[in-house]
């Protein structure tokens, strides 16, 4: 049990002593510190972009959204109650009726040779869709082709396809900007703790001497790297938090001109959360890179 | 046996030969003085025992294990049954004397209470009982090389490697430190002392292994105490 403790008290000296070394050189820690904290914000701030950008075109498509066809055999007096029933559910604007002759007039300015053809068309019944948070529209596909007298239900997805398309092609780059700077955050983490390997040289040689394991050596430089992502973390956030402060408003009123409702997405508990997880494992993973290399190369130092 | 050289040769980048064919073998418990002038290879032979490097030929062996066939990650684990006493002390600058002598316990994972025991009573077996929390640079030399020594010796190893342990010391403190040693000696610890001091060597009146250009060309026991 004792020797828990002595291990528990190591790990506790490594961690706080690590944060006390760094914060002794407070003006060249502060600049590794803001560096790493711009390497985390970027993607962040990417990230509540595409977010809010989607929140704000969803559900602001075309006015006819949806359109049912009818079965041949439907009358239009089949067709009227139809739209009374479909408009009992709030969720919908509005229900019009197409007629047979309208969609041939409608299709012969598109196609003239399938116009001029023995065309029978069924009526259809355009469907649009009230402004604000709405099911899947997979959803209510599925539930109105139940409906009976329907043939066929279609949704003009084309829009949200190519806005889909453009947000995937947007969260891709922010993914490989992300990686890039995480990147260049473990480096950062690396470089410092590599130049305080170097400072610290001779205490290591002598740890290595008495009998100290890599492990030991290594423990309180893996404590200061995951510090320093922690901390970078904690800046990014705080900048970012003041970023959508100032253009909260200013955003929330160039939304509600695309789409009524909208809610301005922030950061929530579980962004903060990862941002702060990313920071220390990114913080880790250098100092581990930096101090793995740092002690191999300790190996020939036995010479001098 | 405590420590066996079985035809050791040591040889540097350059062709440079810092030990040659060095054979002895060391019983537990034995004090034992390595000297010869500057490049004989004295520090060659302790850097071998402390395994900082792999002879060249030959074989090393101590407390049963092999040197020459230790594989890397094995080498802390060895180092922990080592005390090494360092001619230029090696302290760490920023933490106090009782964190610099608690080490080797720290590594071995002693209980809090019994670290702070063994501590005490090693400052206070050296001289420096009151100076737990003063750190190294303000200490004299001699009282630097004493803090060495302790932290050497606190874990009570097996082995104890000294170079040039008295270097820094006045004649009185050479000579509790010696006894020291041989108190350790008796309790079983096996004792390596490169020195210069031959005087000293010859007080003590115990095994010399003379080394000249990385041979070993004596290896005896004082009969008498110099004049």
């Amino acid at each position: 049990m004792s020797q828990w403790r002595a291990l528990g008290k190591g790990h506790g000296y490594g961690l706080f002593s690590s944060l006390g070394r760094r914060l002794r050189h407070p003006f060249a820690y502060s600049l590794s510190l803001l560096a790493m904290a711009v390497a985390l914000l970027l993607p962040l701030f990417g990230w509540l972009a595409l977010a809010n950008l989607r929140a704000m075109t969803v559900g602001s498509g075309a006015p006819a959204d949806f359109s049912l066809f009818m079965s041949l055999a439907a009358t239009s007096d089949d067709a009227r109650l139809l739209c009374a029933r479909l408009l009992e559910d709030q969720r919908l604007q509005g229900c019009e009726a197409v007629a047979p002759a309208q969609s041939q007039a409608e299709l012969l300015q598109f196609d003239r040779l399938a116009a001029a053809g023995e065309l029978e068309l069924p009526i259809v019944l355009r469907l649009q869709l009230k402004p604000g948070p709405a099911p899947a529209p997979e959803t209510l596909v599925a539930a109105w082709q139940q409906l009976p007298g329907v043939d066929w239900v279609s949704f003009d997805s084309r829009w949200l396809q190519r806005l889909d398309a453009a947000m995937q092609f947007g969260r891709t780059l922010v993914l490989a900007i992300a990686a890039l700077l995480a990147l260049g955050l473990m480096v950062i983490v690396g470089n410092t703790v590599r130049l305080e390997m170097a400072q610290r040289r001779d205490e290591i040689q002598v740890l290595r001497l008495i009998g100290a394991s890599p492990a030991f050596i290594r423990r309180p430089y893996l404590y200061a790297g995951a510090w320093d992502g922690l901390i970078a973390a904690v800046l990014a956030l705080a900048a970012m938090g003041m970023i959508l402060w100032l253009v909260q408003p200013a955003a929330q009123q160039l939304a509600l001109s695309y789409r009524e409702g909208f809610v301005w997405q922030s950061l929530d508990a579980a962004t903060i959360a990862g941002v702060l997880a990313a920071g220390v494992f990114m913080g880790w993973c250098g100092a581990f890179l930096a101090t793995t290399r740092h002690l191999r190369e300790a190996e020939s130092w036995g010479a001098e | 046996m405590s420590i066996r050289f079985d035809n050791v040769s040591k040889t540097y980048e350059g062709q440079r030969q810092g030990l040659i064919g060095v054979s002895f073998a060391i019983e537990p418990g034995e004090m034992v003085f390595v000297t010869g002038h500057s490049g004989a290879g004295k520090s060659t032979m302790l850097r071998l025992l402390s395994r900082m490097e792999a002879p060249s030929e030959g074989d090393i062996e101590v407390l049963g294990e092999s040197l020459s066939r230790m594989r890397r990650p094995a080498i802390p684990a060895y180092r922990r049954r080592l005390g090494l006493v360092f001619q230029d002390h090696r302290l760490l600058a920023d933490r106090s004397v009782f964190e610099n002598v608690a080490l080797p316990l720290i590594l071995a994972g002693t209980a809090e209470a019994e670290m702070r025991r063994r501590v005490g009573a090693v400052l206070e077996q050296l001289g420096l009982r009151g100076l737990d929390g003063v750190r190294p640079g303000s200490l004299s030399t001699g009282q630097q090389q004493r803090v060495g020594i302790a932290r050497a010796i606190v874990a009570r190893p097996p082995i104890l490697l000294a170079d040039e342990p008295t270097g820094n010391l006045d004649p009185h403190l050479s000579q509790e430190v010696m006894q020291l040693f041989l108190m350790l000696g008796a309790e079983g610890t096996t004792v390596l002392v490169a020195s210069h001091d031959l005087p000293l060597i010859q007080r003590m009146r115990r095994r010399v292994l003379v080394l000249d250009r990385g041979r070993l060309i004596d290896d005896f026991r004082p009969t008498k105490a110099a004049a």
